[in-house]
């Protein structure tokens, strides 16, 4: 079946729309809101002026891509400008990327287990387990879901606390589906069994720790930890210097 | 790309701000694919400018004092069924700056043939 013009110039619309969105993901509420906005009514005029000329999502699409590393250079300043009055210790830049490199390493390595695993049963040389099978598929397929509510601004957190989840699964139970997988890493394990066990541990226990923390750093400041603690400072009656409160 | 020189503008500057205060002698104000539209007509070009070139321009020519903008009163969009637009102006400086660009332009060019003479 294919889609006529009109669907596929909505289509049009929405791929830019929704390209805004994710190079703004990181960007202050008021800056991403602003680009969002101003594209939405670029893309709806030029489609309301081009009439039914059935070129237009072309036109849109191809103006959108003329434009990305304009859009990556404006994006790269604001978080520049961002970092450049963030308080202290807060490290804007540098934990948001930490955290998709972390992501990246926990899908290759969900991968990795998954193709191991697969090619393995495939050619009939699969040994290990069926529920560690469950846990590679699992673990990848929560992280997928995790990697992707984190290109979701609003939905960033709750992405991390399905890695946190994907990345106990995928280190603590992958690592075994490794080793089953392959000669080398089984005489490995063996042979040095508690130390083995103990990166095992340390890995899990690291992967967990850090997306619970990137999904601490991520919760909306209406939601965040400190925020009640903040609400009630700020809502307790006023002293004034006679002792009469306000 | 070319380097921008300390105070000067860019083409693409240049070209925003002349095809914006068309604009805004026409409307009293202007909005992104409204200038888009015009520096395509100006420059006789059948493709617009790109979303991320205009908007990166516009928002560096904002931060100059070059340009101001207000967001347009959503009702109003709503009451065409449209999105509502930024509007944007050519400030008092953003006129100067354009036409103190021009003119060196047509020095730099001056000097330039006058070496060739």
């Amino acid at each position: 079946m294919t889609a006529g013009p009109a669907a596929s110039a909505h289509r049009s619309d929405r791929a830019v729309l929704a390209w805004g969105r994710w190079y703004t993901r990181d960007l202050p509420g008021d800056i991403a809101a602003d680009r969002i906005a101003e594209l939405e009514s670029d893309v709806f005029e030029e489609r309301a002026a081009a009439g039914s000329d059935p070129g237009v999502g072309s036109s849109i699409l191809w103006r959108a891509a003329r434009g990305v590393p304009a859009d990556l250079a404006w994006r790269s300043a604001r978080l520049h400008a961002a970092a450049l009055t963030a308080p202290a210790g807060t490290f804007p830049l540098a934990m948001p990327a930490l955290a998709h490199v972390a992501t990246a390493l926990l899908l290759a390595w969900g991968v990795l287990i998954v193709v191991r695993v697969g090619s393995g049963i495939l050619d009939g040389s699969w040994v290990g387990a069926w529920d560690l099978v469950a846990a590679g598929l699992v673990g990848l397929g929560l992280a997928l879901i995790g990697s992707a509510l984190t290109m979701v601004p609003e939905a960033r957190w709750l992405g991390a606390l399905w890695l946190a989840v994907a990345s106990y699964v995928l280190l603590r139970f992958g690592m075994y589906t490794l080793i089953a997988t392959s000669v080398t890493l089984t005489d490995f394990y063996t042979s040095a069994l508690s130390q083995a066990m103990l990166i095992n541990r340390v890995l899990a226990a690291a992967g967990v720790i850090f997306f619970v923390a990137m999904a601490a750093w991520w919760l909306p400041a209406d939601r965040g930890l400190w925020a009640e603690r903040r609400r009630r400072a700020s809502d307790s009656p006023r002293l004034r210097p006679e002792g009469i409160t306000a | 790309m070319a380097r921008r020189r300390e105070g000067r503008l860019v083409d693409l500057e240049v070209d925003i701000l002349a095809a914006g205060m068309e604009l805004q002698g026409d409307d009293g104000e202007f909005y992104g694919f409204a200038l888009a539209k015009r520096i395509a007509e100006r420059a006789d070009a059948a493709a617009l400018t790109a979303h991320g070139t205009l908007y990166k321009a516009l928002a560096r020519l904002s931060e100059r004092g070059l340009l101001e903008s207000v967001w347009e009163d959503a009702a109003i969009g709503a009451s065409e069924g449209r999105p509502r637009r930024r509007l944007y102006r050519v400030t008092g400086a953003g006129e100067l700056a354009y036409r103190a660009e021009l003119e060196a332009r047509r020095v730099v060019a001056v000097q330039g043939k006058a070496a060739f003479a």
